[in-house]
């Protein structure tokens, strides 16, 4: 465990003293701050109640979908393509404490970012009567956390498949992209492989259920099946260095 | 075993094996099914590899004897295993999922009386929807609510979409005549539902569970409207869309019976031409007495249905008046600016008041050709009141009918009732458990109009509302807490807008500038 506290600490740190971050940061607020403002200007002017988890959360999964791939595609590349990898793997380090820690560096970056979506709602609820629905809200931040994880565990194994950071950003949000619209293909038809395709559409976990203020634990476990499965494969792809 | 001749056509059988899989899954994904074509695809694919491999074994089993094959298999056989186990567990959760509503109204939670109906269900029950992708929105909210459903059901609710569109055939097998439309299917009993709710359903629900038919009974012998009539001024179109959620139309003459049938739903009066007599009222009267009886009168204006200057006396509207504190005013409807362009006499509603009967209309108009204006006179505590339907501010009641035929055209006069005006009311009497439903028309049920706008399901949902099963009346639409958004002042909105646009953003670009410049120091 300590192996992985050790790596996640250092790749967090690392995030936060890379200008990349702060330019993905800003931009990302600044699009969703205009979208907020000018949602919240419509509904005092034109009436209905404030819909802030669709402000936020709609355009935020569009934003993520980039997001994810730019801060998982230096992980594991660029330690492929400086060479340290090698130094990594004959430290006294098991492969999956590097990969959890990698990927763990990347989730604790991404709830600090979703964390300052927060102040949307605070703003939104001192202004509401009586209120804004609190479990929707809490609802839909726990199902955007475990999408993030998916995601970013997407993006950790990708990572793992380059040295190109490029390349493993636009195989992330190939991976990710193709989750997201898998349902479209099956979303008018019924049997077994449509409802298989349609379990694997990652939008419909978070829209169907979180979104709306349901926690389902079936989207639970399917978010954390696609974390294990991805960090599962790219440890075994980082081990395969080893023989190949 | 291994000629050098037959190894020499390895590859082709490899290619072969390889073009047979790509083509089984090209084909299957082209016609989203198992047929036959993508099952010989399959077959000659996995013959091909067999083949090869039968051709050319020593190429395999050196590839096996490589290092990197020995723990490239290994590594596959982990990577099956942890697959299988993520499928296996994603399975047993799926089908054994535990679900919390954390929204405060509870709006994703069926009612226990749905869930009562669903483990009443003596047989599966399969839901058909047809929808088109114009109410692709709306199929998603019947999705949703299916998939609640289907939650509840322990496998005994399954669903499925078709575009009627693209998939005429289908369409045409259920006899769908509207986009939107939910059929429901229990062995041979099939229900159609216009506007898909937990209301509906449940109800369909429980009917399938307890299938007693449904008897409504049209009133007959005043010159009222024909159910089986397909002429403009019949009612066939709404007797077929009746018949489709498993009413049962009959007719009923209370001139040659002083009762009404023990099995009647509801009694049905679609624009009598003449009033009917005292006795038949106290004859309804005295059924409306019962729990779960139910009355839908479609009532014309007398300027329709009497001579000029006639004045006729009417049992109905004075025990509308007296027992249901409901008026039908002596007046037609005149509104220049909401009703058909040069047709006055032909208002639209200006919008739908909060009602089970008209909730799910999602604001489709209706149009009134000639109506009379209803009025809620006082209030009896046992009768909760109604108004459905109104008319915009600007109409008003003509009283004075000679006008309507004037070349002046009507004016309103101090004595007309103002705008907004009531077409339609429904009514709930706590103590004896009967409803009502009054309409200040009837040419709108008629074939002429019903496809106009939701005249139909106007009526449609009026009816099953009032035949509404007692156990159900609670099973209402959950309606959200009304939130609403005040700003107080432009300096607040200002100082929301400097705070999300500006300074947020600002103040990661000030802290990304602090880092850089404290690491270039120490640097």
């Amino acid at each position: 465990m300590r192996n992985i506290w050790t790596i996640a600490k250092r790749e967090f740190n690392q995030y936060f003293v890379s200008p990349a971050a702060y330019v993905v940061a800003f931009v990302f607020l600044l699009i969703l701050g205009i979208i907020f403002y000018g949602q919240l200007g419509g509904t005092v002017v034109y009436g209905g109640s404030p819909q802030v988890v669709q402000w936020v959360f709609g355009p935020f999964v569009t934003l993520v979908l980039f997001l994810t791939p730019g801060v998982t595609m230096r992980l594991l590349a660029e330690e492929q393509r400086s060479g340290t990898m090698e130094l990594l793997l004959t430290a006294p380090l098991r492969e999956w404490e590097l990969v959890i820690g990698k990927w763990l560096a990347a989730f604790a970056f991404m709830a600090v970012v979703i964390f300052l979506t927060s102040i949307y709602f605070l703003i939104t609820n001192a202004f509401t009567t009586p209120g804004l629905d609190r479990g929707t809200i809490l609802a839909a931040y726990v199902g955007f956390l475990f999408m993030c994880a998916a995601m970013l565990a997407i993006g950790v194994f990708t990572s793992s498949l380059f040295v190109n950071q490029i390349a493993a950003f636009f195989a992330t949000m190939g991976v990710s992209l193709a989750l997201w619209l898998v349902g479209f293909l099956f979303q008018q038809e019924t049997g077994v492989v449509a409802d298989i395709v349609n379990y694997i559409d990652l939008s419909g976990h978070f829209y169907n259920n979180f979104y709306t203020g349901v926690i389902d634990l079936s989207d639970i476990v399917y978010f954390v099946s696609i974390t294990a499965l991805f960090l599962f494969l790219t440890t075994r792809t980082i081990e395969s260095r080893r023989w190949r | 075993m291994e000629s050098s001749s037959l190894k020499r056509y390895a590859p082709y059988a490899l290619a072969v094996g390889g073009a047979g899989l790509l083509v089984a899954a090209v084909v299957a994904l082209l016609y989203r099914q198992f047929n036959t074509a993508v099952q010989v695809s399959l077959v000659v694919g996995l013959i091909g590899f067999v083949v090869a491999i039968l051709f050319s074994p020593g190429s395999v089993s050196a590839w096996f004897g490589l290092r990197q094959a020995r723990y490239g298999s290994n590594a596959l056989v982990m990577t099956l295993a942890f697959f299988g186990i993520v499928i296996l567990v994603n399975y047993l959760v799926t089908r054994n999922s535990v679900r919390w509503d954390l929204s405060e109204d509870q709006i994703n939670t069926l009612a226990p009386e749905t869930i009562a109906a669903l483990q009443a269900l003596p047989q599966p029950v399969k839901a058909v929807g047809f929808y088109s992708s114009n109410l692709f929105s709306q199929q998603q909210s019947t999705t949703e609510l299916l998939r609640r459903y289907q939650v509840e059901a322990d496998g005994k609710l399954t669903y499925e979409f078709f575009d009627p569109v693209g998939d005429p055939v289908t369409a045409r097998e259920y006899n769908i005549t509207r986009d939107g439309t939910l059929i429901l299917e229990m062995g041979d009993q099939r229900e159609e539902i216009s506007f898909a709710s937990e209301t509906e359903i449940t109800s369909a629900l429980v009917r399938f569970a307890s299938p007693s038919a449904r008897s409504v009974y049209f009133l007959t012998g005043h010159g009222e409207r024909d159910p089986q009539d397909t002429a403009d001024s019949g009612l066939s179109v709404i007797a077929d869309l009746l018949a489709k959620q498993n009413y049962e139309i009959k007719t009923l003459n209370l001139q040659v019976t002083d009762t009404v049938p023990a099995d009647a739903r509801a009694v049905v009066i679609v624009g009598p031409l003449q009033p009917l007599s005292q006795a038949e009222v106290d004859t309804l009267g005295r059924y409306l007495q019962q729990p779960n009886s139910a009355l839908m009168a479609l009532l014309d204006p007398p300027a329709q249905t009497q001579a000029p200057g006639e004045t006729v006396a009417d049992p109905l509207a004075e025990y509308l008046q007296t027992a249901w504190s409901i008026t039908a005013r002596n007046d037609v409807v005149v509104d220049f600016a909401n009703s058909f362009p040069n047709q006055p006499l032909f208002p639209l509603n200006a919008g739908y008041e909060s009602h089970p009967i008209t909730d799910r209309l999602q604001n489709i108009s209706t149009v009134f050709p000639v109506a009379r204006s209803l009025e809620i006179t006082t209030t009896n505590t046992s009768l909760t009141l109604t108004p459905l339907v109104k008319t915009a501010a600007g109409s008003w009641g003509e009283t004075e009918i000679d006008s309507l035929n004037s070349d002046a055209g009507p004016v309103a006069g101090a004595g007309d009732p103002a705008g907004p005006l009531t077409l339609a009311v429904a009514a709930a009497n706590s103590t004896t458990k009967a409803r009502v439903v009054i309409f200040g028309d009837s040419d709108f049920a008629g074939n002429g109009a019903a496809s106009q706008g939701a005249n139909a399901n106007l009526v449609v949902n009026a009816l099953n509302w009032a035949t509404l099963d007692e156990t159900l009346i609670s099973l209402v639409a959950k309606v959200p807490t009304e939130r609403t958004l005040q700003l107080l002042d432009a300096l607040t909105a200002n100082t929301i807008f400097f705070v999300t646009v500006i300074a947020m953003p600002l103040a990661v670009v000030v802290l990304g500038g602090v880092v850089w410049f404290i690491r270039r120091r120490h640097v």
